[in-house]
């Protein structure tokens, strides 16, 4: 699957290099939030932030597992490996009080999950982006 | 020195105590400065650890202020709080300026809770100065310049001072413990190099007798050292002092005998010594002093005064030191004083002072007694003649010395005794004096008060007679004088007596008729003495006018004599001299004539003496000697061989007719020494006689002949007359015209013409006039004769033809 997975991703590439370089973040379209700067995913990913702007509580969405998407995902964000992502959570996980984003099995689950609650947001390709979700953040490459 | 020196006055402790004092002084500045430095280095220390600390956490924290969680800011905080250092964490985060503070730990300081009393306010003002504390941002772990909060560390400044103090105390153990051992060293070193090697030497220094040579020996291994040299000063010094020392005494010593000297010369001295101040106040004096002036000479010698002696004035002898003290040349002043003894004995001290330059005067004292006698006698001598007691000529004028016109009128009268000379000179001066002082008595005899006698020459008296001078009363009384005075003398002879006979003349003046003074008077009372004498004397006469007329007489020939000799009145004649053997000329007497224009011919027995008694004799002596010469070379050249003989006065001798001028004259007219003969008086050789010798010494020597005139009219003896080397003696005429046959006078011819043959000398006879006395002459064996007989004396250019007639008398005889 990995192979596959990689396979496919070379061919996406190599396909549509615009559209497989090009994460966004989205949010509920419920969510009262039209656009978020860069700083404010951050600090809302990274666990500063547990409300939106609107007043809602935040609730990232993570991708499970070590795939592509999410490495590229915080590399472009912050420029931090996710080693380095991981070793941080580590650290606030001991005091109990900052948690994590939500891990979602996959992209389908988390646009699933993004349209499911108004706080939610998830980062996923543009090509992969549907109706129930309202592009947020786009990623500059 | 070693009884009052303790224990901290040695060089040891003294150089320890300095030592210890800069080391303590040291010590405390350097452990002071360490202590300041552990503190800051602590400090240091301990912002280094914060920091550290602060390291360690930073990503946490930033982590725990970026997402807010108190949690983990609590848990980083109790964290670092396990760290002794750290009094206090804080842990701010800031959002956007949302600021809250995520944690806070905090270390409860041990005496707040043991003591109760101290609040946390008081805790915090008591180390409020330096709390070392870091404050360090807290950046966002993933937008590296956004600040995300605070974290802030305060350490424990209790700790940080305990281990500052733990610092400080080793370190401060560490120096003393250094110091103590540099002392320590320091004190060994001093004491074996320097106090030991010193104290050794100051020992030996303290028993060292250098007057006996020891000298000090320079410590071992000091040889190069400051204490070497030092002895080596030592030994120097020491052996210059002692050498000085040495001087020192010496010069004490010879200080004390000069002293001793100077005590002996002063106490010995053979002259009054004394030295006195101003007032007279005596400081010291010697024994001759106190003999001399008949001072007591009690112990004490200070206050005492110069004028206790018996000064006759004290007064003067006070103004000699006063003027001796204000002089400015320190010159020696000297005066006599006279001193007046308890018996009223007289002595006289002859003081000379010398300022000593302090105020005071030095006397020396001298009896001057003796000389002052001396000068007493001998001024009385002065006056006195000492055979008669009378004046001498001296004592009258000093007598007469006052006279004025309202002087009393007196006489005086000069009285001469008769042919004294005679008696004198037959008899010897023992009888002459003898028979003066007869004389003398007996004139002393008739002096009344008032009167005064004088001897005035060798046989005259002067007396100045007062009271009754009219010429009745003098006449009786010089009268009764010239009786008395020729009574006969007694006289003591050797062996006996004899009685002897003599006159006296006298001559008279009166004061003030016939003499102002005293010179004029005498020169009457010789003038009416010489009247008397010209009449045989034994008598007196009164001066008058007929000898003061004589004497004008005199005078005014005196001044044509003067004359004379310029006007050429003076000239020479010449009588022939014979040989009575033979009637031959062998030469002529050249003598001299005045032709006065009034007076006609003056006699040479008049002018010659006044020639003599003016100073003329002399220019007129050259002028006839000139003259005879002149008059020789003639006759010589004209072939006649004749000399010529020229009388020489007794003036003359020797200055007037230096031989010498003699011999120059000869040769100016080219005549032999034997053309001319000097006839000489028996006044010649009485006057004078070592002159006249060697006067006619050099005439001899040089060849030419010396007669002796008028030979028998004095009193010389032809013996008397062998010791003057003469070749011819001539006899006076008185002889030879008084001579006949069996008389005394020509026995005295006779005498002298064999007397002289056997002398070997010449005889010429003067005055021969008749043709009995040349045959008696002749018959004597006289050689050689003058006179008229032969010829009278002629003009130079007629002495031929008078030459002439001799011969022809010869042819006659």
């Amino acid at each position: 699957m990995a192979l596959r997975t990689i396979l496919l991703s070379l061919i996406l590439m190599l396909l549509a290099p615009h559209a497989a370089a090009d994460l966004v973040v989205v949010a509920n379209p419920k969510s009262g939030i039209e656009r978020l700067s860069q700083d404010e995913v951050i600090n809302i990913y990274l666990g500063r932030y547990r409300r939106l702007a609107s007043g809602i509580t935040a609730e990232p969405v993570d991708l499970a597992g070590d795939v592509e998407q999410k490495a590229r995902f915080y590399r472009r964000l912050v420029g931090k490996t996710q080693a380095e992502i991981n070793a941080y959570w580590a650290r606030l996980i001991f005091s109990g009080r900052t948690r994590p984003p939500q891990v979602a099995e996959n992209v389908e689950a988390a646009l699933d999950y993004v349209a499911a609650r108004p706080g939610a947001l998830a980062y996923v390709e543009r090509a992969q982006v549907d109706k129930r979700v309202r592009i947020v953040f786009e990623m500059g490459e | 020195m070693t009884g009052q020196s303790r224990w901290w006055h040695g060089l040891l402790a003294r150089s320890l105590m300095a030592v210890v004092g800069i080391a303590l002084l040291m010590g405390g500045a350097s452990s002071m400065l360490v202590s300041r430095v552990a503190g800051e280095r602590a400090y240091e220390q301990a912002m280094v650890k914060l920091d550290e600390l602060l390291d360690t956490v930073e990503s946490t924290a930033s982590i725990a202020a970026f997402v807010g969680d108190d949690q983990l800011a609590k848990e980083v905080a109790q964290g670092l709080m396990r760290n002794s250092e750290v009094l206090r964490v804080t842990i701010r985060s800031n959002d956007h300026g949302d600021e809250r503070e995520l944690a806070r730990a905090e270390r409860t300081p041990p005496n707040a809770g043991a003591g109760g009393m101290n609040t946390p306010a008081a805790s915090t003002t008591s180390n409020k100065n330096l709390i070392p504390s870091v404050n360090r941002q807290l950046y966002s772990p993933f937008t590296p310049n956004e600040v995300v909060g605070e974290i802030r560390l305060d350490a424990d400044q209790e700790v940080i001072d305990a281990r500052m103090a733990n610092d400080a105390r080793f370190i401060s153990l560490l120096l003393a413990s250094q110091l103590a051992l540099v002392i320590a060293a320091a004190a060994a070193a001093m004491l074996f190099l320097v106090v030991r090697p010193i104290k050794a030497t100051s020992d030996r220094l303290h028993r060292l007798d250098a007057a006996k040579g020891e000298r000090l020996s320079v410590p071992e291994s000091h040889a190069r050292s400051e204490l070497g040299r030092l002895v080596g000063d030592i030994n120097n010094l020491t052996a210059r002092l002692v050498a000085t020392i040495g001087i020192e005494s010496d010069l004490l010593r010879q200080q004390v005998i000069d002293q001793r000297k100077y005590q002996d010369l002063f106490e010995n001295a053979a002259s009054g010594i004394f030295v006195a101040d101003r007032a007279g106040r005596l400081e010291s004096f010697n024994l001759a002093f106190a003999t001399l002036t008949w001072m007591s000479r009690r112990k004490e010698t200070t206050g005492r005064w110069l004028t206790e002696a018996g000064w006759r004035d004290p007064e003067q002898l006070l103004a000699l030191l006063r003027t001796s003290l204000d002089a400015t040349d320190n010159a020696t002043l000297e005066e006599d004083f006279m001193l007046i003894g308890q018996r009223k004995d007289e002595r006289w001290l002859q003081v000379a002072v010398t300022p000593l330059g302090n105020g005071s005067v030095q006397g020396i004292v001298s009896d001057v007694t003796q000389r002052r006698s001396d000068e007493i006698s001998a001024r009385q001598l002065a006056v006195t003649d000492a055979l008669t007691g009378f004046a001498n000529r001296a004592g009258l004028q000093n007598a007469l010395s006052g006279l004025h016109p309202d002087t009393s009128p007196f006489a005086l009268v000069m009285v001469d005794l008769d042919g004294f000379r005679r008696i004198n000179d037959a008899m010897g001066f023992p009888v002459g004096d003898q028979l003066l002082m007869m004389v003398a008595e007996r004139i002393r005899k008739m002096l009344e008060p008032g009167d005064q006698a004088a001897r005035v020459g060798g046989d005259e008296f002067a007396l100045v007679l007062t009271g009754e001078h009219g010429s009745a009363a003098i006449d009786v009384r010089v009268g009764q004088l010239l009786q008395l005075i020729g009574q006969p003398y007694d006289i003591t002879i050797p062996g006996g007596h004899e009685e002897i006979d003599i006159s006296a003349s006298a001559g008279i003046a009166f004061y003030p008729k016939d003499g102002a003074d005293l010179h004029e008077l005498l020169r009457s009372t010789e003038l009416a003495l010489n009247s008397v004498q010209a009449s045989g004397g034994r008598n007196y006469c009164y001066f008058d006018l007929a000898q003061q007329a004589a004497v004008e007489h005199r005078r005014r020939l005196e001044d044509d004599l003067r004359r004379a000799l310029d006007a050429g009145e003076l000239h020479l004649v010449f009588q022939p001299v014979v040989d009575l053997a033979t009637r031959r000329t062998v030469g002529a007497e050249a003598l001299l004539r005045w032709s006065h224009p009034v007076r006609g011919l003056v006699s040479p027995e008049i002018f010659i003496p006044l020639a003599e008694d003016i100073g003329l004799i002399g220019a007129i002596g050259m002028m006839v000697f000139s003259e005879a010469c002149r008059q020789v070379a003639v006759w010589r050249n004209a072939g006649l061989d004749l000399y010529v003989s020229i009388n020489v006065s007794v003036r003359q001798i020797p200055e007037g007719l230096p031989p010498l001028t003699v011999a120059t004259m000869l040769k100016q007219h080219g005549l032999p020494p034997a053309a001319v003969a000097i006839e000489i008086t028996e006044g010649v050789l009485m006057n004078n006689v070592g002159a006249a010798q060697n006067w006619i010494g050099s005439l001899r020597a040089d060849g030419i002949r010396v007669y002796l005139d008028d030979f028998g009219t004095g009193y010389s003896s032809l013996s008397y007359l062998k010791r003057f080397a003469l070749d011819t003696v001539k006899i006076d005429k008185s002889f030879v015209r008084d001579m006949s046959e069996d008389n005394s006078d020509r026995a005295l011819v006779d005498a002298i013409v064999t007397m002289a043959r056997s002398l070997g000398l010449h005889v010429v006879a003067e005055g021969i006039e008749t043709q009995a006395q040349l045959d008696i002459l002749r018959q004597m064996g006289c050689g050689f004769g003058q006179g008229y007989l032969f010829s009278r004396p002629v003009k130079g250019d007629e002495l031929v033809n008078a030459i002439a007639q001799i011969n022809a008398q010869q042819a006659f005889g």
